[in-house]
């Protein structure tokens, strides 16, 4: 499989957000290995029947060849068959331990049927029937792998009657051994295409997020700026050669997020006052829900940050340099083949665990609990030997930069949802201000009854209370799109010039632009004495108070 | 572990066995051999003793 092209379709799958696309390549990806995975064990079978073929067609010394000499010297085949019958045992004995040999070196789920009943029998004829004989089913219904253990003969066998002395019972460790094998039978099952009994069994297929731009500029711009500062730090490392290929990902995924506020976004239009109950509703949504989605997100983000700590993947280059166990030439003979990204897999977990303090360098390095199998996490280093820790300390150094990567990218995330969640307090805010109720639009006529009470509220003697401007943020901007302005703004802006206090700059943009009908008002104010009985129509005498008593919000002339 | 480490392993499995077999062949070609010398030397011993009672005669005719 050629990597390095599947990895440019990806990263352009990736460019393109063509889920599609990668779902595809993930697939083909999936399907060559386990093409390989199938063609690893094949080559094992092949060479293992090879070797048995090899085997029983050792041909041996032929005593037929030596009858006619021995006839002829006055000897009988019978005698010569007596004199080799015990050389005889002790040749059929070692072709058997060989078979035996040979049958064992092939991992137990990956051993035919035909192969584990010739191993059974090649034991019951030596006459070492197995310590423990298993019968295993598996269960489709469960899905499950069931054993039948029969422990009758495993105290019979010396090393294990030790083994049972110094550590567990010897059923403990059989079981053990079986809770693996059940263990990789049922991972197999669960991802082998062979086993899926239909579709729905197959791994979810991969999916990824593409960024989000938050409607809140103020939450972008700081996620502008923290994505620019990641950035610099990443390419300071690289420039100064202490960079690794995880960092240069990680650059390249920082570009890619910073890139995706270069698109055009979404405009947003001003909310119409009538719609103001509407959008003050949603608002209160789109709040909560973002409050809840921060929890979802954070969960998410450990939860993924967990299970890829559990189920990492390990690249050829992380597995090659933690094989610390043979030499170069053997790295190189060995880097094409795939299977290794899988055997790495156990040695990344058991590395990050011990890494995090989780595990000690014993329970990283140990054997596995048959004695011929690896350990859980694919070593069999014994318990006793001296420097294991130093063995431990460099098989983890090998899985360190994976690690960290893993580590940086999922806490990148968590760090950049706190900064946005930090921010969630700005929508609240804009809750607030939509939330206050906007000035009732008031008719310009007013009953005549009002008209006293009018004139109460804006006597010159009366000490205005209004020391700020009282325009909201809704109706400046309502006034700066289309220039329209209630009369009660007017009233309260014409009210403030007549007592002489300062006015805002939203004020004074309004007095600008609606000069002739504060004026107007101004002046109505004026003749306190001689207020007309109806300000809208009946005042026929003042052609300015006329026209701005015709409509009820008034357009700007200037704006 | 993984294939190539498993095939190693069965090489290793075969090239002990075969070698273990090669040993007890070369035993049993030695007994076999043994057994032939002794027969054959039998048979001398039974063709000298033949020799020696025809001699014998001869000498007494």
């Amino acid at each position: 499989m050629d990597y390095a092209e599947q990895l440019q379709k990806i990263n352009q799958a990736k460019e393109a957000g063509n889920a599609a696309d990668l779902e595809s390549i993930r697939y083909s990806v999936e399907q060559d290995r386990l093409l390989e995975e199938n063609m690893g064990n094949t080559m094992v079978l092949m060479a293992a029947e090879k070797a048995l073929e090899k085997l029983g067609s050792h041909t041996g010394v032929s005593t037929s060849a030596s009858f006619d000499q021995i006839t002829r010297t006055g000897g009988t085949p019978d005698d010569v068959t007596a004199l080799t019958a015990g050389i005889d045992d002790q040749i059929n004995k070692s072709e058997l331990k060989g078979r035996i040999t040979i049958l064992s070196a092939i991992p137990e789920n990956m051993r035919t049927t035909a192969q584990q009943q010739e191993l059974a029998e090649a034991h019951t004829r030596l006459g070492t029937t197995p310590e423990v004989t298993i019968k295993s089913s598996y269960v489709p219904t469960s899905k499950k792998m069931e054993y039948d253990f029969d422990f009758s003969k495993a105290n019979e066998l010396p090393d294990y009657a030790q083994m049972a002395k110094n550590g567990p019972s010897y059923q403990e460790l059989a079981n053990g051994t079986m809770e693996n094998y059940a263990g990789n039978m049922e991972s197999q099952i669960a991802s082998g295409s062979s086993l899926w009994d239909t579709p729905t069994d197959a791994p979810e297929p991969m999916t990824f997020s593409a960024p989000t731009q938050s409607p809140n500029e103020d939450i972008n711009k700081f996620h502008k700026n923290y994505l620019k500062q990641q950035i610099d730090t990443v390419s300071k490392r690289i420039s100064e050669g202490s960079g690794t290929e995880a960092d240069l990902e990680r650059g390249m995924d920082l570009e890619n997020r910073l890139a995706e506020y270069s698109k055009p976004k979404v405009e947003v239009t001003i909310p119409q006052v009538e719609d103001n109950e509407n959008v003050v509703e949603n608002n209160n949504e789109d709040v909560e829900s973002t409050e809840q989605s921060f929890e979802e997100q954070k969960e998410a983000i450990q939860a993924a940050w967990e299970q890829e700590l559990e189920n990492p993947d390990v690249d050829m280059e992380t597995y090659i340099n933690s094989r610390n166990d043979i030499s170069d030439e053997a790295k190189l003979r060995i880097i094409d083949s795939k299977e290794n990204e899988t055997a790495g897999k156990p040695r990344a977990i058991g590395a990050f665990k011990y890494l995090a303090g989780k595990i000690s360098a014993e329970e990283f390095m140990a054997p596995g609990k048959h004695e011929f199998g690896d350990g859980t996490y694919g070593f069999r280093y014994k318990r006793t030997m001296p420097n294991l820790k130093q063995y431990a300390d460099q098989y983890a150094a090998a899985f360190k930069p994976l690690y960290d990567k893993i580590n940086t990218k999922y806490q990148d995330q968590l760090d950049e949802l706190e900064v946005t969640e930090s921010y969630a307090d700005r929508p609240t805010q804009a809750k607030e201000i939509l939330a206050t109720p906007p000035p009732i639009p008031q008719q310009f006529s007013v009953p005549e009854a009002d008209a006293s009470s009018i004139l109460e509220q804006n006597t010159v003697n009366k000490p205005s209370v209004e020391n700020s401007s009282n325009i909201t943020p809704l109706e400046f901007n309502a006034f700066i799109d289309s220039g329209i302005v209630s009369f009660e703004l007017l009233k309260s802006i014409a009210n403030k010039i007549k007592i002489g206090e300062k006015l805002t700059q939203e004020e004074l943009a309004i007095h600008a632009a609606k000069t002739v009908e504060i004026e107007g008002l101004l002046r109505i104010y004026k003749e306190d004495a001689t207020i007309p009985s109806n300000v809208r129509t009946e005042s026929k005498t003042n052609e300015d108070t006329k026209k701005t008593t015709s409509e009820d919000f008034l357009p700007a002339r200037a704006a | 572990m993984d294939p190539d480490e498993i095939i190693k392993k069965i090489e290793q499995a075969y090239e002990s066995a075969i070698k273990e077999l090669d040993l007890l062949d070369k035993e049993k070609r030695g007994i076999i051999a043994g057994y032939i010398k002794e027969l054959e030397a039998r048979k001398i011993e039974e063709i000298r003793e033949q020799l020696r009672v025809l001699s014998s005669n001869t000498v007494q005719n």
